[in-house]
């Protein structure tokens, strides 16, 4: 199975509109995040990494991250999830 | 799954980097490659090395914070080890310098090491500058051989010529190294590449004939004091002497 076809069956079940974070107070409706990926032997940052960010089920970006970072402001609030599509599942964990 | 044909200087480092990986432990562990291939850098011309297909995993990406991945690489290294040829000692040497690619190490020592090497560069160059030239040794004479025999039996002595011009003081000897081409010892191509690393010429093929046993029977002769009719010729009686002698 290609990358493409495993994350499409992986996003298949999640559902097309992600819910909303609640908030006790204010909501708040500009977040952020950052993205940062640097190798595990000596933690320098990786030259390049492509990405794909899905929003619930549709996909709410797709880059490359430079020199390690990757950040986007003004973000809509929800769940969302990051696939690497050409790095092996074994050669990368979180920090 | 995919099967890859292995084709001259590939090793798993470099196999791996074709295919997109960062760890060449990712291929090598996969399927039955470890017990086909007991040394990951040397590969059959021609073998078939079984790839994995890449695993997806999906991340939580939180908002409002700092997401931080790690990925797991395996550098590639080169060392070189430079010694004479019975591999006892090391050679006089003023300098030595080694080059792949855009990298380079500098030593005065006998052994060079370059960390995180490409592994699709396939070319080095080794540059060695020699202090004194080794002094001319006449070998022992051997008791190997029967009296009165016609023709006489040739020995390990004739091999040398006093004669020998050896390198002189300040002179530079340069290599050209075909990293990762070196194929196992045991099949008769590997041999055949560590008979021609060790100076006994010999034509790098699958086949054995009249050349590689004439390269063989000399090899036996200087090496192990074989003489004739006990020094056979076929690539097999030397396999593991030659895999000490060259790859320890």
């Amino acid at each position: 199975m290609t990358p493409r076809q495993q994350i499409d069956a992986l996003m298949a079940g999640v559902a097309d509109q992600p819910p909303d974070i609640v908030v006790p107070c204010k909501a708040v409706n500009a977040h952020w995040f950052k993205i940062l990926v640097r190798w595990e032997d000596d933690l320098t940052p990786v030259p390049t990494a492509n990405f794909e960010i899905y929003r619930g089920h549709p996909q709410y970006a797709a880059d490359i991250v430079a020199k390690g970072k990757y950040g986007q402001k003004s973000v809509p609030p929800g769940n969302y999830r990051i696939f690497f599509p050409n790095i092996h599942d074994a050669e990368i964990v979180e920090e | 799954m995919a099967n890859v044909a292995s084709s001259a200087g590939d090793c798993f480092s470099r196999i791996a980097r074709i295919q997109g990986f960062f760890n060449y432990l990712s291929v090598y562990n996969h399927a039955d490659n470890a017990t086909t291939f007991p040394n990951p850098n040397q590969i059959e011309e021609g073998s078939t090395v079984k790839v994995p297909d890449k695993q997806m995993k999906a991340f939580n990406l939180p908002l409002d914070a700092e997401k931080k991945f790690k990925i797991i690489r395996q550098k590639t290294k080169l060392r070189i080890k430079i010694c004479m040829a019975d591999a006892a000692q090391t050679p006089g040497i003023a300098k030595a310098r080694l080059t792949i690619g855009a990298k380079k190490a500098a030593e005065t020592t006998g052994t060079l090491e370059i960390d995180d090497i490409d592994p699709m560069l396939t070319n080095a160059s080794l540059t060695v500058v020699l202090t004194n030239p080794p002094a001319y040794v006449a070998p022992p004479p051997t008791t190997a051989g029967v009296a009165n025999q016609y023709p006489p039996p040739i020995v390990a002595p004739d091999f040398d010529d006093p004669k020998t011009v050896w390198p002189k003081e300040g002179e530079t000897i340069v290599w050209n190294l075909q990293v990762g081409s070196l194929e196992p010892h045991t099949v008769i191509r590997g041999v055949l590449q560590r008979l021609e690393n060790l100076g006994f010429a010999c034509p790098v093929q699958k086949v054995e004939d009249a050349p590689t046993r004439r390269a063989v029977r000399t090899y036996r002769r200087f090496v192990e004091s074989k003489v004739a009719p006990n020094d056979t010729d076929a690539v097999a009686d030397i396999q593991a002497n030659i895999r000490a002698r060259h790859d320890d």
